[in-house]
């Protein structure tokens, strides 16, 4: 098979190349309706007319000479003209600044194709453009499309195909940088201006000046000093209420229907069959219990993943930019930065690379460290299982206080390393606010379904493994002790590692009995998946060891019939049957978590700890990338022993009537830790200087 | 349709506008001005550029950026680049 033959998207932010990238190739890359969610190179092969071509979607940039670490992607990509053809996204209704990038692609003598985007929104706006004539002045072909609905992609690719396939072009040799060319670059500068209003004026033709839009109307509340951050908490309640207290019926549905065929069925099958205990351990206890685990985080995670896709699609997320630009201005960041910290409730690790947007290595560096804290969708199934558990009446309230908590230690800890190790002032900036939309179904739903098919990939990996792993080695223990005397509960390897490591989270209220709760946090460092995996086997197993209670024998056909009942119960599709206790999931695991931690406080303690305590290992490789081993090292420390701080003045502050003197003490030991952070941060700062420490 | 009123985004103001320079961040909300000078090359990227037309949509005293219009765009600014940005009335 011949080489592929390169086609890269280029285009002013959010002029949608993404969108149009999809449209063609029938990719899912994620897109938003605001300047640099695309910051890394992406690409796919496609084949056109039986030949590969290689489409290649570059991050947005106004002009070559770049200013940040996306925009030198998308640079130094057109200046080692790999691409046969370059597809200039051109935005339709803010014709004249893409205009100012096509002269400097022209100017390059890359072989140029315009995709005129957006033309809907020019042509609600009253802007009317000839695209014969734009085409002509340009020397390039001009195509219009509408890439969000896919209007227009056809003829894209059927334009393709007539020129890379059937007469491919010799790549034209290197031409010298423009600025070099021109000399002086803002004289250059000036230059593509003049001749892309010029261009403009010939080719557009608008019917009224611009005038108010709804978009203003609406910024006049959403900007608004005083309602701006309570609507934005307001938003982010609601998203957490769908997310946990919506989806808790289809978690419990879930449970039941995956637990009747992974867990008991096979449990039952397998027993039939007289197969040994360790298989029966291995499979249904292991492996069928991970999945069922992985199956009941479907509904909120799918839930979160949409809704944050409804605000990135809607135009929101600048507009939550600025509102938090106050307060990032406390800590030396830009208002801009927030947009990072918000990705961050999705997944952390697009959202650290989304801090390649901001100009300074030092607001970079910061925002870096203090997106942890954003509480990413790995960490909601740990939380929704323990407001179940523990919270029923309020779980939504809690998990929502967990978000916020997450969003004031970042503020508080912005704070502390913007007054001593990383001080600084925040950079000038502009941001675009882009018009709201009503938020496209379809691209909502592809945005949930491809965060979570990525989810259950990683988790469904990860959990099933952690799984298999703790069974094979509690089964293994258990084999080992019924040869001497009667197995005890937690007698294998992972008991013993949790047992020995727990003495460390007494403090926060893990008892000694409870190291399945310490094991969940130390295979958490793995990914944040696998905590709630962890804790669904080990519990499990603890669970076993209780008198049984009087169960009826096992029927696949009354757990399904069960499950379904209860879920057109739940969402008030069929009146609720009197004396029925409600299913919501996890029952196994919520009895034994109930009885082994200690009381309300120690469970809000140890998620506490879960939400702060550090990354997981993928976040800690791109953070170890982006920022370096030594600021990856910093926060995995900091980040631990913040949670554990943190975690533990909250249980001994919860329970001091029960123990004053040992709270008393331990609070004193939380204070001289802080003191200590505080104090090496300062001393730090004093004997070097903020660039050496970059 | 109307007769075209104007062509080309963003809108200019017309090239006899009267000499009053004044800072984009001074400026009052609601107030028009044309963009005479800007040292800062991104946002004249982005199409902050001298000779374009630029409305003040928001400017509190408490905020530290300002959100202006420029033609059918409209960005979010910070007070420290808009101290910078100078314009003709």
């Amino acid at each position: 098979m011949s080489a592929p033959i390169t086609v890269a998207l280029v285009g002013n932010p959010n002029t949608g190349k993404t969108t149009l990238f999809n449209a063609l190739t029938g990719a899912r890359e994620r897109v938003g309706n605001w300047s640099g969610v695309t910051v890394t190179q992406a690409e796919t092969v496609v084949e056109l007319a039986g030949r590969p071509v290689r489409v290649v979607d570059l991050p947005g940039i106004f002009a070559l000479a770049s200013h940040t670490l996306d925009e030198q992607v998308t640079s130094a990509f057109l200046r080692t003209r790999q691409a046969a053809l370059v597809i200039n996204v051109l935005d339709a209704s803010n014709l004249e600044r893409s205009l100012c990038l096509t002269r400097e692609l022209l100017d390059l003598g890359l072989p140029l194709v315009a995709a005129l985007n957006l033309t809907d929104v020019a042509e609600r706006r009253g802007l009317h453009l000839d695209v014969a004539k734009l085409s002509q002045l340009l020397g390039c072909p001009v195509l219009p499309v509408v890439a969000a609905h896919g209007e227009g992609t056809d003829a894209v690719l059927a334009l393709l195909e007539a020129r890379l396939v059937q007469a491919p072009p010799a790549t034209t040799p290197a031409a010298p940088a423009p600025e070099a060319a021109a000399g002086d670059p803002e004289r250059a500068a000036e230059r593509r201006l003049a001749y892309a209003r010029q261009v403009a004026q010939a080719v557009v033709q608008r019917d009224a000046p611009p005038q108010e839009r709804r978009s203003d109307r609406v910024d006049r509340w959403l900007l608004h000093g005083r309602i701006g951050i309570p609507l934005f908490l307001a938003i982010m309640y609601v998203v957490f209420w769908l997310t946990v207290k919506g989806t808790r019926p289809l978690v419990a549905f879930l449970d039941s229907f995956a637990g009747a065929f992974l867990v008991h069925g096979l449990r039952a099958w397998l027993s039939q069959l007289g197969a040994p205990e360790l298989l029966i351990a291995l499979l249904a206890d292991g492996a069928g219990a991970g999945l069922v685990a992985v199956a009941t985080f479907v509904p909120p995670i799918f839930a979160i993943f949409l809704c944050l896709g409804v605000l990135e699609s809607s135009g929101y997320m600048p507009r939550a930019a600025f509102v938090m630009d106050r307060v990032l201005r406390r800590i030396g960041l830009p208002g801009k930065a927030f947009i990072p910290l918000v990705v961050g409730f999705g997944c952390t690790v697009p959202a650290l690379l989304a801090t390649r947007t901001l100009a300074e290595r030092r607001e970079r560096v910061l925002t870096m460290l203090i997106t942890p804290f954003m509480s990413c969708g790995a960490r909601l199934p740990v939380y929704a299982v323990f407001a179940l558990a523990f919270f029923p009446s309020f779980s939504n309230r809690v998990v929502f206080a967990l978000y916020l908590a997450g969003i004031l230690l970042a503020v508080l800890s912005g704070m502390l390393l913007h007054g001593t190790i990383l001080r600084g002032q925040s950079t000038a900036y502009v941001l675009e606010l882009p018009p709201y939309q009503v938020p496209p179904v379809r691209m909502c739903l592809d945005h949930a379904w491809f965060n979570l098919r990525s989810f259950l990939v990683r988790a469904g990996q990860i959990i099933v493994a952690v799984a298999i792993g703790l069974s094979l080695l509690n089964a293994l223990g258990n084999l080992r002790l019924s040869r001497e005397a009667s197995p005890a509960p937690g007698a294998g390897p992972a008991a013993a590692i949790g047992r020995a490591v727990t003495p460390l989270f007494a403090p926060m209220g893990i008892t000694r009995d409870n190291w399945p709760a310490t094991v969940g946090l130390l295979t958490g460092v793995l990914a944040k998946e696998s905590v709630i995996g962890t804790l669904d086997v080990l519990y499990a197993q603890v669970d076993a060891q209780q008198p049984p209670a009087n169960q009826p024998p096992f029927s696949l056909r009354a757990e399904l019939a069960s499950g379904f009942r209860e879920l057109v119960e739940a969402y008030g599709l069929a009146a609720h049957r009197p004396n029925q206790p409600v299913h919501s999931g996890w029952p196994g695991m919520l009895a034994a978590m109930q009885r082994a931690f200690d009381s309300r406080a120690a469970a809000f303690a140890y998620l506490l700890f879960v939400l702060i305590y550090s990354p997981c290992l993928a976040a800690l490789a791109v953070l170890a990338r982006e920022a370096g081993w030594r600021w990856m090292t910093f926060s995995v420390v900091y980040q631990t022993l913040l949670a554990w701080m943190t975690a533990t003045a909250f249980y001994q502050c919860a329970t001091a009537a029960a123990h004053p003197r040992q709270s008393q003490f331990w609070l004193c030991v939380v204070a001289m830790l802080a003191a200590l952070i505080v104090t090496t941060l300062v001393l730090r700062a004093r004997q070097r200087p903020r660039e050496a420490l970059l | 349709m109307n007769a075209p009123h104007a062509t080309g985004t963003p809108d200019r103001a017309p090239a006899e506008a009267p000499a009053a320079p004044i800072l984009l961040a001074k400026l009052a909300e609601g107030a028009d001005g044309v963009i005479r000078a800007n040292p800062d090359r991104k946002s004249r990227e982005m199409g902050l550029a001298p000779g374009a037309h630029i409305r003040i949509m928001r400017n509190r005293r408490h905020d530290h950026a300002l959100v202006v219009a420029v033609g059918d765009a409209r960005f979010f600014i910070s007070r420290s680049l808009a101290a910078r940005i100078t314009l003709g009335m």
